[in-house]
């Protein structure tokens, strides 16, 4: 039975292996450009139910989002630094007007939705335990609010990964209010 | 100003107030309006109705309070325990309440309006699906469907709601 989830995992399957022959392409800059570009027209079409879609951008790029770096040290401290920690953040901007970053925090296997300067991340409203929250398929979210499934992560990841901002920081850092 | 509580968390409204606070954007989003929290609000309401009224879908079988409709297993996170709910759940909540009981803070009127709507909401005799057949899920935008059996509705203020 091909169920609707199996054309998102299909397209993201579709998204990697082009990313692939990207990369293989000759020239910096003309990489980058097409990435860019097909990353665009892309992820405009990733949703197979009629939901919008969002546009990806940097946090950096936002005044809304640039400062991320306080509630990041803030929430890494309420959550318990690792001795490395290692956080991707990444911007989806919405048809409405809408927009957040999901910071995606490898060592403590968290991901956390961020609604921006006037909002923290310690209380957001979406917060996912990736070991927990995370099912096989779209098939095994079972109607679930919050549940995500492996597909979504690993798509949010690798887009996070080549678009994104990654920064670290040492428990020090966290603790004491500093960054890398 | 008259201090915001919210009602006993025994209660159906008690449960139904919590989750929205819970799950829908504060004014702190900056695409946060009233309107659109009520409206989300709203949705939110005959969700949760809905899935009481036929709770076996959900992991509810035999439900006979809001409560065992949203301490399902996997279906609303931080309420599995409830009446206990989760630390990141009664901080996000409490601090929604402290500013619409601080006079000293500016954003107290929006945050006020926002609890003051949702208390509204959850004590609202009737519930008001316009969807085309029963809404039964919601979804944080772009985290993909609930599920296969699920038709989108639409979105409001960071939230894809779905019927069926």
């Amino acid at each position: 039975v091909l169920y609707q989830g199996a054309v998102r995992d299909a397209k993201f399957v579709l998204l990697q292996s082009s990313f692939e022959a990207m990369n293989r392409a000759p020239g910096g800059l003309v990489r980058a450009a097409l990435k860019t570009i097909f990353l665009m027209v892309m992820w405009g079409h990733m949703g197979s139910h009629g939901q919008p879609t969002p546009q990806l951008f940097v946090p950096s790029s936002d005044p809304a989002f640039a400062d991320f770096r306080e509630p990041l040290v803030t929430y890494l401290r309420a959550k318990g630094p690792r001795n490395l920690n290692t956080v991707c953040l990444i911007g989806e901007r919405y048809p409405d007007g809408s927009a957040w970053v999901w910071a995606i925090w490898d060592e403590g296997q968290r991901m956390v939705l961020w609604e921006g300067a006037e909002a923290t991340m310690t209380g957001s409203r979406r917060d996912l335990d990736l070991r927990r929250d995370v099912v096989a398929n779209e098939a095994a979210v079972g109607g679930s609010t919050y549940r995500v499934s492996r597909a979504y992560v690993t798509q949010l990841r690798s887009q996070c990964a080549k678009t994104g901002t990654t920064v670290q920081l040492r428990r020090g850092d966290v603790m004491g209010g500093q960054t890398k | 100003v008259t201090k915001t509580k919210l009602p006993d968390r025994a209660t159906d409204e008690g449960v139904e107030v919590r989750v929205l606070m819970a799950e829908i954007s504060t004014p702190s989003f900056a695409s946060w309006t009233l309107d659109k929290a009520r409206e989300a609000m709203q949705l939110m309401d005959a969700v949760l109705w809905n899935r009481f009224r036929d709770p076996k879908p959900f992991g509810a079988a035999g439900a006979m309070t809001l409560a065992d409709v949203v301490k399902a297993p996997g279906q609303f996170q931080g309420f599995e325990s409830y009446p206990s709910y989760a630390a990141s759940v009664v901080n996000r909540i409490q601090n929604v309440l402290d500013i619409a009981n601080n006079d000293s803070d500016k954003r107290q009127a929006n945050f006020k309006a926002h609890v003051q709507a949702a208390l509204e909401r959850a004590n609202a005799a009737e519930i008001s699906d316009p969807s085309a057949g029963t809404l039964v899920g919601w979804r944080t935008s772009g985290t993909g469907s609930p599920s296969a059996k699920m038709t989108f509705y639409k979105t409001v203020l960071g939230n894809d709601f779905y019927y069926w």
